[in-house]
């Protein structure tokens, strides 16, 4: 009887308990078991929010490797793509102006005064919807508050949360009356704070001029030009291209190939594999393998992912990894978090 | 523009004492009265004493086959047209297909088949990097590229496309160009 007293005490505990995190898991998501409405604000922030005009100073920090890196920059956000950052930090490239009509990339060199204009890639076959499918299937869009402040203004606060594990998540403020994202913050796994993008001193919807997206005319600006680089390769012709260098078109923790470029680095033409996840990207360069790499030089790390050795650059913002097979040197960039990119890249070399 | 453009041309000739006597003249007086072509002339000698100064350990043909193709490389560039002419977007188009298709092949080559490039082209692909790595300019150049095609699959989000194009040009500084 005794057992049986104690066994009910056990159930009710064990009830009330559930409860209580149940309750709890509500109160911090409250849309977690339909999260339709963070959805719907997180298109809208697609589509709506970047069709609208902004003036502000943006602050982005990057961590990595136990550094934090800080780019400061005033910016004008016009329609369809075009955008002009002025930069104030880092101080080597105070200065610096960078800015796009949408079909090209101009930048300015103040040490040089060299204005650099670079044509834009052909845009990749995938389509919005492709691209918002691969999304929600790699990432819960979960509506935590509709009654949030940021820069002053009374926003939406979203979380992305990866349906793999090992990725970051993102946490987003979107303006309410925009739709324009005002603040994004990315965490690695354990909580930490690995990137930050902000906007203060907003003028939303700002006064925005073509001048404001075309080179400036001042004298004596020596004016160099890259050209575009290829993309022509059919998106059904991928997974063939790719298994040609040794890559696959499907990758770990839901990447899949989407563009594949050739661009020419140090007189040679170089293969690019653009793959993303709907939000994360990461380019694979494939180069030919150049001398035996015998020592770690400063600023590398050697790893090995999937039985290979792989180098890992701890320098800049970027995450980096350098291996070689087959005769071919690949290298991979991406913001992904360190420990996500290895994931992706030992499943290249599975 | 179309006249700089032609002489510009001449420019790498010029530079090697190739051009014959009737057209150094011609151009030497065109560059007296054009600020551009002097410009350009600057930054062909300038490019040309970097790379005699860096070390090719492949040998002398293949550091003329880098100079060479860099040259080739500036030569394109040109000032920012103000209105670039169809047959000229044809021909980029035609070009890029083209590289495409060198770049893929290249690169997929088996080592033991016939190669109709000239060796040197292979030569100068085994300097590429130190120590086997990539270079700063490299890593910068790649940095850049990704952030460029991210931008143009990203599916509207601007904040990633910000913060993609914001990271590449703090490293970006242009050593190269």
């Amino acid at each position: 009887m005794r057992i049986v007293r104690s066994m009910s005490k056990l159930s009710l505990s064990a009830a009330l308990l559930a409860s209580l995190l149940a309750l709890a898991a509500w109160k911090y998501y409250p849309q977690a078991a339909g999260n339709g409405d963070g959805r719907a604000i997180w298109r809208k922030s697609l589509h709506q929010g970047t069709e609208t005009t902004m003036r502000a100073e943006m602050t982005m920090t990057r961590r990595k490797h136990g550094v934090t890196y800080t780019t400061l920059a005033h910016i004008v956000q016009g329609s369809q793509g075009r955008y002009r950052m002025e930069y104030l930090l880092p101080i080597e490239a105070r200065g610096r102006i960078v800015f796009s009509d949408a079909h090209s990339n101009w930048q300015y060199e103040p040490a040089q005064n060299m204005l650099a204009k670079t044509e834009l890639p052909v845009p990749s076959e995938i389509k919005d919807r492709d691209a918002e499918a691969l999304i929600e299937s790699n990432y819960r869009v979960v509506l935590v508050s509709d009654n949030a402040t940021m820069a002053g203004r009374s926003a939406y606060l979203l979380d992305l949360l990866p349906k793999h594990s090992g990725k970051s998540s993102q946490r987003r403020w979107i303006d309410k009356q925009t739709y324009k994202t005002l603040r994004i913050e990315t965490h690695y796994t354990d909580g930490i704070l690995a990137s930050l993008v902000s906007y203060d001193q907003l003028a939303l919807p700002a006064t925005v001029t073509e001048a404001d997206f075309q080179p400036m005319q001042a004298t004596g600006i020596r004016h160099v030009s890259a050209p575009a680089s290829a993309q022509e390769i059919q998106s059904r012709d991928f997974a063939q291209t790719a298994a040609r260098l040794h890559l696959k078109s499907q990758v770990d923790l839901g990447f899949q190939l989407v563009g594949i470029g050739v661009s020419t680095l140090n007189n040679a033409p170089t293969p690019q594999f653009l793959y993303t996840d709907g939000i994360e990207t990461l380019s694979v360069f494939v180069q030919k393998a150049g001398a035996d790499i015998v020592n770690t030089p400063d600023h590398w790390q050697r790893l090995t992912v999937s039985g290979v050795p792989v180098f890992q650059n701890v320098d800049g913002h970027l995450n980096t990894l350098v291996w070689t097979r087959f005769g071919h040197r690949y290298t991979a960039v991406s913001h992904l978090v360190t420990h996500g990119l290895e994931a992706v890249i030992a499943s290249e070399l599975r | 523009m179309s006249n700089c453009e032609g002489l510009q041309a001449q420019l790498n000739s010029f530079l090697d004492g190739e051009l014959d006597a009737a057209h150094s003249v011609s151009l030497s007086a065109h560059l007296e009265e054009c600020p551009d072509c002097r410009r350009e002339l600057a930054a062909l000698r300038s490019t040309q004493a970097i790379l005699r100064a860096a070390p090719v350990p492949d040998g002398k043909q293949a550091q003329q086959f880098a100079l060479a193709t860099f040259r080739n490389s500036l030569a394109a560039e040109r000032s920012v047209p103000q209105r670039r002419p169809l047959w000229q977007g044809a021909l980029a188009s035609a070009s890029a297909v083209a590289l495409l298709a060198w770049g893929v092949h290249s690169l997929t080559r088996k080592p033991g088949q016939a190669s109709a490039q000239p060796e040197s082209r292979q030569m100068v692909a085994t300097t590429i990097g130190t120590e086997g790595l990539p270079t700063a300019d490299e890593l910068d150049e790649m940095t850049s590229l990704h952030a460029a095609r991210s931008f143009a699959i990203s599916p509207g989000d601007d904040g990633v496309q910000q913060t993609t194009l914001a990271d590449a040009n703090s490293r970006l500084s242009l050593r190269s160009r």
